[in-house]
């Protein structure tokens, strides 16, 4: 919203302030005229703690969001790709927390011949999606229990907003386990097919796990918005010998806190 | 002129660090200051631990991203947030800081500092008494450390943030770190800072450590506080009377015992300056 009160000055400072810490502005900044020469430190040095500050307090969220992906790259090579992002995207959002966003994507383009570290960071900005995910309503066993037979040919599920599928090519959770473990990561080896995973949040903490792909198909046609009946119809199809294991499924998900609540849509 | 909420004693900065501590038993704190983005997140781990603590303990939502000195002004998405924030929490009182994030959609995560002139007060007045209209209540604004000055001031900090507090009708949250750490970087004397804001706007007093790189003095949050900051405390307290006050630890963050130890000698300066006051010193021997 515009003020009505007339800023010129102060918007001309802002301005060339801002293109100096962006470092659009670095080498011959033109807020350097508007900068009072004081005892003590130049202009110049006066200018570049806050050059500075924006690298380093952005970096800092970027290590405490990729802390494993830090150690697994090591300082210097992580503070540049750090440095490298902040200068190709200078944030546009509030609150630091969802700075790092594109830093997997980042990664993929930067380190291309090396999948893995994109993957590891993908991982890891999964867990911290789920850790603060909005809070919905658990559902239980007990709260499917009064439902008829009839309700349940229409039955479908909300899953919790928390509930993230991730398909990794790498043994990406291994290293991650090492290096939150503190010890030396395995080497990186690529799997022939592509294993699903499922990240989501149960006690209030980030939780994963690989899945089997009928497992992973099932949950991801509910979450999609298919009835109950419809993914084990559709399990019945692509393998008979899974569709007895599907109440077994329902049941973990419930206990596992995956799910948030009925919905009976067309039911009478 | 705002009433101001009555001291609620001495605070800490709640930190993740500390949780499990703060929730296993009472502790020698009388309230908490959160800063108010880290919990502008939509659910999870971060909100069940405030609605936890805050069943215990008085709170202050003290937000680093509002960016009250642009002429855009904070955004209505922004303060939205914040309100339903402030719904949850039910604060004392509400802080930010009298600086600038970024313009032009951008945000630099700094409290960067404003240009001290007769056209920023009546700007960031204006955007002040909008987010007051907006809040329903009274902002409180910290004055920030700063390492550099403009060529166009017209005016010593005192008397910029004494000036935006009576021209927005606003309360000050007074940081007597960063009066020490500007008065430092800038060469001026931090008591005259202290006997230019007006008495009766001071609502909160913030204490913390820097690091002094002895050309200049950044403002880290991630020491002590040293002694001429206990001093200026002090004399912050004979001026102002006994406001509440808090120690910001942001980095490098000592177990809980060592900051309640930090607010045990805040307590101490405070019951001193009270005692003074209640026995004068004798004009004549």
């Amino acid at each position: 919203m515009s003020t009505p009160v007339p800023a010129a000055a102060t918007q001309a400072i802002q301005d060339k302030f801002q293109q100096y810490v962006l470092g659009t502005d670095a080498v011959q900044p033109a807020i350097l005229a508007d900068i009072r020469e004081q005892f003590g430190l130049p202009a110049t040095e006066r200018l570049a703690i806050y050059y500075n500050a924006y690298r380093i307090r952005i970096r800092d969220a970027l290590a405490e969001a990729y802390g494993n992906t830090h150690g697994y790259l090591g300082d210097d090579m992580f503070y540049q790709l750090c440095l490298d992002y902040i200068d190709a995207h200078p944030s546009q959002l509030r609150n630091l927390r969802w700075y790092g966003a594109q830093f997997p994507a980042f990664l993929a383009a930067r380190l291309a011949e090396h999948p893995v570290v994109a993957e590891l960071a993908a991982f890891e900005w999964t867990l911290s999606l789920a850790f603060d995910a909005a809070d919905q309503p658990v559902l239980t066993l007990d709260d499917l229990r009064p439902l008829t037979a009839e309700q349940w040919q229409y039955l479908g599920f909300d899953c919790q907003p928390s509930l993230h599928f991730l398909q990794m090519q790498w043994n990406t959770v291994a290293i991650w386990q090492a290096l939150n473990a503190g010890r030396e990561p395995p080497a990186a080896e690529r799997e022939a097919l592509a294993t699903p995973w499922l990240i989501w949040r149960k006690d209030l903490q980030s939780h994963f796990r690989s899945m089997a792909g009928e497992e992973h198909a099932a949950l991801q046609g509910l979450k999609a918005g298919q009835s109950f009946a419809e993914v084990c119809a559709l399990a019945a199809g692509r393998s008979p010998a899974s569709a007895p294991q599907i109440a077994g499924w329902l049941q973990t998900w419930l206990t596992d806190e995956m799910l948030s609540r009925v919905r009976l849509e067309g039911a009478p | 002129m705002p009433t101001r909420t009555a001291s609620p004693g001495f605070g800490l900065g709640l930190r993740t660090d500390h949780y499990h501590q703060v929730l296993a038993g009472p502790q020698r704190i009388d309230w908490f200051e959160i800063l108010s983005e880290n919990y502008m997140v939509p659910g999870g781990k971060p909100l069940a631990m405030l609605d936890r603590i805050r069943q215990d303990y008085p709170m202050v939502m003290h937000g680093v991203s509002m960016s009250i000195g642009t002429p855009q002004g904070p955004g209505e998405e922004y303060l939205r947030d914040l309100k339903k924030l402030m719904q949850r929490v039910q604060p004392l009182w509400i802080s930010d800081h009298l600086c600038w994030t970024g313009v032009h959609g951008k945000n630099m995560h700094d409290l960067l500092p404003l240009p001290y002139t007769e056209e920023t007060v009546k700007l960031v007045a204006a955007n002040i008494r909008r987010v007051q209209d907006s809040l329903e209540r009274p902002l409180v604004l910290e004055n920030v450390s700063s390492y550099v000055s403009f060529n166009s001031d017209s005016m010593p900090e005192w008397e910029f943030v004494a000036a935006v507090a009576e021209e927005s009708d606003s309360l000050i949250l007074l940081d007597v770190n960063n009066i020490y750490v500007s008065s430092f970087n800038h060469g001026f004397d931090p008591n005259d800072y202290l006997n230019g804001i007006p008495v009766q706007r001071v609502q909160q007093i913030h204490l913390a450590g820097h690091s002094n790189h002895g050309t200049h003095i950044v403002d880290t949050h991630d020491h002590p506080i040293v002694d001429p900051v206990w001093d200026l405390y002090a004399a912050a307290l004979r001026r102002f009377g006994q406001v509440a006050g808090m120690i910001e630890r942001d980095d490098n963050i000592p177990p809980l015992p060592d900051l309640v130890a930090e607010l045990d000698i805040a307590r101490s300066i405070a019951h001193k300056v009270q005692q003074e006051a209640a026995s004068p010193r004798e004009a004549y021997a």
